[in-house]
């Protein structure tokens, strides 16, 4: 029963977290952004992501796995941020396009299609502007909704409508920029399975590599980011009990570049590697993730 | 014989000269706003969409490293401070002090000979102070700008016959090493 169950949800969490992850997209390639200007704003953002998982991990601690399970999640988002009014309010769509293939002893099984898809608003709260410096606050809610085919394997979507609300603080001077966000995700559920609640964590700093003084607007750019990007997961539970093989926390090192080639479009590319990885009990854990995408000012 | 008084021939020379004045007096301006926040580059996009939109804007600056955005305008524009500010908040920033210059002022800024060094030594605002101190003390020198991240001073010098090499041995007895910047 218990693996059953595992097999149920594994498919719809680790599209859930692929899914938060990518609302976290912003100039930081991994973490959002309060500033909602220029390539920030009104565009288009397309990714694609590999998600591997092919590890087992029992309390933290690699074991063989006798069903030799190996999944590869590609998973290509569609984001389209609006800003509404001001450059202080903004809402978006984010629409992903998934491919999940999981291979086994037992089985090798594939879905495609669209995952669950996720409307958000965000709000600029707090900003303070000096001569090549900024610092800003937003606050970001988001609906993830059922979109995505549950009752495929692997499921394409939780089944479940899904809450998450965040705060977002972004500072900038000169070169340098340093970014963090919150996010709290309230969980609901569906079928028996309650998912666990989760909190994520981003911290990002971001430097410019090229060039080294920016005299005139528009130039090309280099960025160069480092960031953690953590995520702790409750369990899930069926019928009131807890599943022990279930939740967790993962922190990822994510090094990645970006090139702004000019006003509208930049190119930017991430390499996600878990430093910290203690799902609970016993669970397939996150080998890596690799992101290459695009922005593209539209509005 | 009858004398023709030469109406045509006065309105004639009246309207050039009122044309030949129009050309000379013409004051083309121009706006220098400070946009704070523009730590961002790739923020800028918006910026430039509502500045470019100001009636009269002819042609439109923005100046990341100065944090300062500069409005040409057409010689008939009128320029409205206030519109400028609310553009730069609009576009999500915050401004600070506009100046406004003509083209007389603009001219004199400008006049001379822009001349840069490239300078092997300075480590720190001291340094950056010692260089700009020391060739503020030239006479012809006006408007120097030292960059301690990129080793570069820049500056106006308005006599076209002063050998450029001084300005070379002025930093180098300062114990800096200068050259001049070929541009």
């Amino acid at each position: 029963m218990r693996k059953a169950v595992l097999q149920y949800a594994a498919g719809p969490l680790i599209i859930f977290a692929s899914v938060m992850n990518l609302l976290a997209q912003g100039p930081p390639i991994n973490t959002d952004t309060p500033i909602m200007l220029g390539l920030e704003g009104s565009g288009i953002r397309a990714f694609a992501k590999f998600v591997r998982k092919a590890t087992l991990l029992q309390d933290g601690k690699e074991i063989a796995d006798a069903l030799d399970r190996d999944v590869t999640v590609r998973i290509t988002p569609l984001a389209v941020p609006y800003n509404l009014l001001s450059d202080r309010f903004q809402v978006g769509v984010v629409i992903p396009f998934m491919n999940i293939d999981l291979d086994s002893r037992l089985q090798d099984i594939s879905s495609t299609g669209i995952g669950d898809v996720s409307i958000f608003a965000k709000y600029l709260l707090y900003q303070h502007d000096r001569k090549l410096e900024t610092f800003r606050v937003g606050v970001k809610a988001t609906i993830k909704l059922p979109s995505g085919d549950e009752n495929t394997s692997p499921a394409l979507g939780t089944g479940s409508t899904d809450y998450a609300f965040s705060m977002v603080a972004g500072w900038l001077k000169n070169r340098v920029g340093v970014y963090w966000e919150g996010i709290y995700s309230q969980n609901t559920s569906h079928g028996q399975t309650d998912f666990g609640n989760s909190f994520a964590y981003n911290l990002a700093f971001g430097y410019r590599l090229l060039p080294t003084v920016y005299e005139t607007y528009p130039s090309p750019q280099l960025n160069g980011f480092l960031e953690i990007n953590g995520t702790t997961a409750g369990r899930n539970k069926v019928n009131g009990e807890e599943i022990a093989d279930s939740g967790g926390t993962t922190v990822f090192l994510s090094p990645g570049l970006q090139y702004v080639g000019g006003r509208r479009w930049l190119i930017e590319a991430s390499f996600q590697y878990p430093a910290i990885n203690e799902p609970n009990g016993t669970q397939l854990a996150t080998d890596w993730t690799v992101s290459v995408g695009t922005r593209i000012l539209i509005f | 014989m009858k004398r023709i008084f030469p109406w045509r021939t006065i309105l004639a020379s009246c309207s050039i000269a009122l044309i030949i004045s129009t050309v000379l007096l013409a004051d083309q301006k121009r706006a220098t706003v400070r946009v704070d926040g523009l730590s961002c580059p790739f923020c800028a996009f918006g910026l430039e969409k509502k500045l470019k939109a100001i009636a009269g804007v002819e042609k439109l600056e923005i100046k990341v490293n100065d944090g300062l955005a500069i409005l040409n305008f057409a010689d008939s524009a009128k320029i409205d401070e206030k519109l400028i500010a609310k553009k730069v908040k609009e576009a999500g920033f915050t401004p600070g002090e506009i100046k406004i210059t003509s083209s007389k002022e603009k001219k004199m800024e400008t006049n001379g000979q822009k001349i840069s060094l490239n300078i092997k030594g300075m480590s720190c605002d001291r340094c950056v102070s010692r260089v700009t101190d020391a060739l503020k003390k030239v006479d012809c020198v006006r408007e120097v700008k030292v960059d301690l991240e990129t080793g570069e001073a820049t500056f106006v010098c308005t006599d076209a016959n002063f050998d450029k090499t001084k300005f070379v041995q002025t930093i180098n007895d300062l114990g800096f090493q200068a050259e001049l910047e070929n541009k």
